[in-house]
Order: C-alpha cells, then structure tokens, then sequence
C-alpha cells in the first residue's frame, strides 16, 4: 500500500505478528491513505470514523481496514445507492455481511461510488462525481461497485465488497487492473443490502491479491472448507475460447494463457448463449419490478429507466419460466461443463479497455459496442448462480491489463482461487498486483 | 386471448411485439402505474423484439404457467422459485 504499509494482507498480519507496526500505527497509516487518495479518485461517498480492536489476540482482519460499495446498510444509516450521500436512519441495523466483517475487527474506513441503483456497467454517476481509474484520467472505469474497484487499485484499502447481477464485480475489477470474486448465489447473506435483482445479486470480493480475497472469504463463509484445498496443480483446469468474441489484441493474450493453465478446451457457445438469454430476460424483468415506482415518477436514472421499461414489458409468465428452469439448467450444465474439470477459464473482457469517452453515454465518441462488450461474458454466470474470479493476466498494446475469469461449480470458491493464485503467482509474483496512480488532481 | 396465451404467442411468433403491446403489455405497465414516453416504448419494444428472437434462438421452450402479477411485485411466486433453486444449489456443497 506504501512503503511502509505491506502490500497484502497477510504481509500486514506478519509486521503487526512480529512488532513492526502496531494496530493503531497500521491502522493510522491506512486512514491517511484512504483520504488522501480517496480526494483524488472520487471513490469514497462518505467517510467514516473506524473502530476498530487495537489489543488483545490477532483476529483474522485485525489491523486491517477495508470499505464497501454504498450498498449495504450501517448502524442507523441508509446507503446512498450512487444517488445522494448515505443518510442517517435512527434505529436501523447494519448490513449482515458488515457484521461480519466487524466481528473479524476489520475497520470500515468509508462508503465507496457505484453507478446509480448498481445498474451499469461503467461507474459514470450523473448524481454524484464519476470515480477516476487510478491506470489512468481517461480510462472508464466499470461498474457497478465502481468505487471498489478504484480503491482497491490505488491502494486506498486492502479489499472492497461489492456487488454483481451482470458482472458488477467482474468489470469494474477488470477495467481497473485487479482481482474481483463473485460468489455463488446465495453463499453470502445480503440482508441489509439494497438489491437490484433478487435472483441474480451476489455479493462479491474486489482485491489486488488472491490471498486478499481468501482472507476476507474465510470471514464471509465459514461453512466453505478453506484450509483443505487441493494444490492448483492436482485440479483439472479447462478453458473455453474457441468462437468467442474476442478482439485479436485480446485473444493474443488470453489465449496463450488459456492453453498453458486449461488443458481442455470445453465448447461452451450453446451453454453461454441461452444462459445469457435468460438473465437479461430475469434482470430486465426483475428491475423493473424493483424500481417500477421510480420509474413511474420519472425519478430513475437513465440506466434504470431504459431497462426497466423495457422489463416491464417483458411477460411475466417468460420471467417465471426463466426461474423454473433455472435449477434443472444449472444441473445440465455442471453435468456437461464440469465432468471433467474443476475449473473452467472463461473470456471476460472482449476489446482493450475502453475511453471514457467510448463507454460513458452523452460523449461524442460513445460506442454502444464497447459498451455491450463489457458485459458480454458476465450474465450467463449469473443465472446458473456460478462463482466467477476475474483476474488480469497480461497487458494490451495500449499498456492496460487484459483479463480472463475462471468459473467454477457452485461453492467451490476454495477451488477457484487455488488455480487463481497460481495464475497470480506466476504473472505478478506472490505479492499481487502492486497500487498505481496515474491521476492527477482534478477540478471538483 | 388471456395473458399467458400472449406471451406463448409472442414467443412462437404467432405475432410480434406490436400486437402483443396492444393486446396485453399496454395494460399490465399502465397498471404498474408506469406511463412510457412514445420514445421509451418504441426502445422497449425494439428490446422486447429482440430479446424474443434469442430466446427463440435457445429453444426456450415455453410451457407456460401464469405466475400471476402480485401487487407486491414479484413477492409471492419468486420467493418459491427462490428457494427452489437454492435447495438445488446447495447440492453442490
């Protein structure tokens, strides 16, 4: 994080072990970070006082100070949702995830951008100040959990929470360089989160090491068996790239990469075709059943608005169907996919990360295109309620990362970073990703 | 023709979004409460049309039941699909 602050979690849990920092110094250092940078970035929505154990036993994140997507509940305060600042509610409960992580002594240093509702797939905010990428001013940044993203790259937190229906860990962890998980539908209670789509929103990871995100997993899921997981090396890895949409500058990367860490190639083209299909059926119905009200007094945001009419349109008895069918799909899908790998590297990002100026709507060179391939391999994990790692695992010819994901069968996250971190290990060394801050200081 | 016939039609392109606005997706957003702008319904349309062809396209086969809107939204019927597929994910533990 600096040259005083390890750059992972468990390098911090070393020096706070062995004496060289103590929990209040560690802790210090990560809030004069967190400001400084998060005045530069625009990634924080509200600061907030830590609290934090300083003595007694280490728990597993003690000394280490996170924030999260302004998504969740805190003690007597509403989340902004990317619309307004987090408010105060007298009386209300902190979101469950968050209690969690209270009870590992993380600290909560703040609530960070998202893109209005969690509904789109760059962090453009026409409410509040649109987050800047840390690799660069005129690099979008993805979103939803925008915020996260930006954060997590620049080095203000160790890891962030955040949230996915279509990819809203994935992407804005992608367009910012770093590691997000998204976790099995249902692993990860979200009472007290704001949802968006209540069949496909998952609660997610965002890192710049994969032992960063296992540690704040052990945390999150308890009942995942973390500490007998099988060397990478033992598990069979497969990959998925034949007839995908990729751009050459992409596919030169990923594919080499592909071949070396997934010894089988699997056709997924059918599988992902129709599984994609039914999400944007189920999440253009869902949101516009979760903000018809908004959307009726023309309160809602572009983004919300544009889907959510048309999901409203969208018969209910197909929704219906889409769900119905959901378990026996997921089930001749782990049958087909999974017989014969554990994990499964997918294709993420389709083109090199895009301009503001391609993906940001009301810009004059805004290409619809780039928009729609931000997403374009994320919702199908989403209806089959899959865990999914998007993990950088090279550099395009503009100098900015490409990344893949790798999936796996329902609650095998253990398995999914287990490959992770040996891609980690091999591509950026055992100490991840390292921060960067290619911004300047911009005018409010 | 009832909701449900609508939406099996639409589906097996006995007609298109045009008619299956008129005959039944009109009515159900008005009584969402929701006014669409001539702009906003022309867009979700165009998405409704070609949501219909992808879906035809994966051979999503319809046997149609009607969920039945609830006041609430999606409340009712969603939380049995909910946890439906949730008894079956916890399979792969």
């Amino acid at each position: 994080m600096s040259a005083d602050l390890p750059n992972t979690m468990a390098g911090l849990r070393l020096a706070l072990r062995d004496g060289v920092l103590s929990r209040a110094q560690a802790l210090q250092m990560q809030v004069d970070r967190f400001r400084r940078i998060g005045n530069l970035t625009r990634a924080v929505t509200r600061y907030l006082s830590p609290l934090a154990s300083l003595e007694g036993e280490l728990d597993p994140l003690s000394g280490v100070a996170l924030a999260h997507k302004d998504l969740f509940d805190l003690h007597n305060c509403l989340p902004g949702l990317g619309r307004q600042a987090p408010s105060t509610h007298k009386g209300l409960a902190q979101a469950a995830v968050l209690n969690l992580l209270d009870g590992a002594s993380a600290a909560n240093l703040g609530t960070l951008a998202l893109a209005e509702d969690a509904c789109s797939a760059t962090g453009q905010s026409d409410s509040l100040p649109t987050p800047v990428n840390p690799l660069g001013m005129d690099v979008a940044v993805g979103g939803s959990s925008s915020g996260s993203a930006v954060a997590v790259a620049s080095g203000m937190v160790y890891a962030s929470l955040g949230t996915d229906t279509a990819g809203s860990v994935r992407i804005p962890a992608m367009t910012c360089g770093v590691m997000g998980l998204k976790t099995t539908h249902g692993l990860i209670d979200r009472q007290g989160m704001t949802l968006l789509c209540p069949s496909l929103d998952s609660i997610g990871v965002l890192a710049r090491a994969v032992d960063d995100i296992r540690c704040v997993m052990r945390v999150l899921a308890r009942a995942l068996d973390w500490d007998n997981q099988a060397p990478a090396k033992t598990l069979r890895v497969g990959h998925w790239l034949a007839q995908t949409e990729l751009d050459d500058d992409v596919r030169r990367v990923v594919d080499p990469v592909m071949r070396c860490y997934g010894h089988r190639h699997i056709d997924m083209a059918q599988h992902e075709r129709r599984a994609s299909a039914l999400q944007e059926l189920v999440m253009a119905y869902e949101v516009g059943q979760t903000h018809r009200l908004r959307i009726a007094q023309g309160k809602a945001c572009p983004q919300v608005a544009g889907l959510g009419g048309f999901g409203l349109t969208i018969p209910p008895a197909w929704w219906g169907q889409a769900l119905r069918d959901r378990a026996h799909y997921l089930q001749v899908f782990v049958a087909d996919v999974f017989k014969d790998v554990d994990v499964l590297l997918a294709p993420l990002q389709t083109g090199l990360l895009p301009r503001t100026t391609e993906v940001y709507l009301g810009q004059a060179g805004f290409k619809s295109a780039k928009l729609l391939g931000l997403h374009r391999y994320c919702g199908w994990i989403n209806y089959l309620g899959l865990p999914s790692l998007s993990i950088p695992v090279g550099l395009g010819p503009d100098g900015l990362p490409i990344s893949i994901q790798l999936v796996g069968k329902p609650f095998h996250e253990p398995q999914l970073l287990a490959v992770g971190e040996q891609i980690q290990n091999d591509i950026h060394g055992g100490q991840g990703i390292m921060p960067v801050l290619n911004i300047r200081e911009q005018q409010p | 023709m009832s909701d449900v016939d609508c939406a099996q039609a639409l589906l097996r392109g006995e007609i298109d979004v045009d008619q299956y606005w008129r005959k039944s997706g009109e009515q159900r957003v008005k009584s969402a409460g929701v006014l669409l702008t001539e702009q906003q319904q022309s867009r979700a349309l165009k998405n409704l049309s070609r949501l219909t062809v992808r879906l035809r396209q994966t051979g999503f086969e319809c046997v149609l039941t009607d969920c039945g809107e609830h006041p609430d939204g999606m409340a009712t019927d969603h939380d049995d699909l909910q946890q439906a597929f949730n008894r079956h994910l916890v399979t792969y533990r």
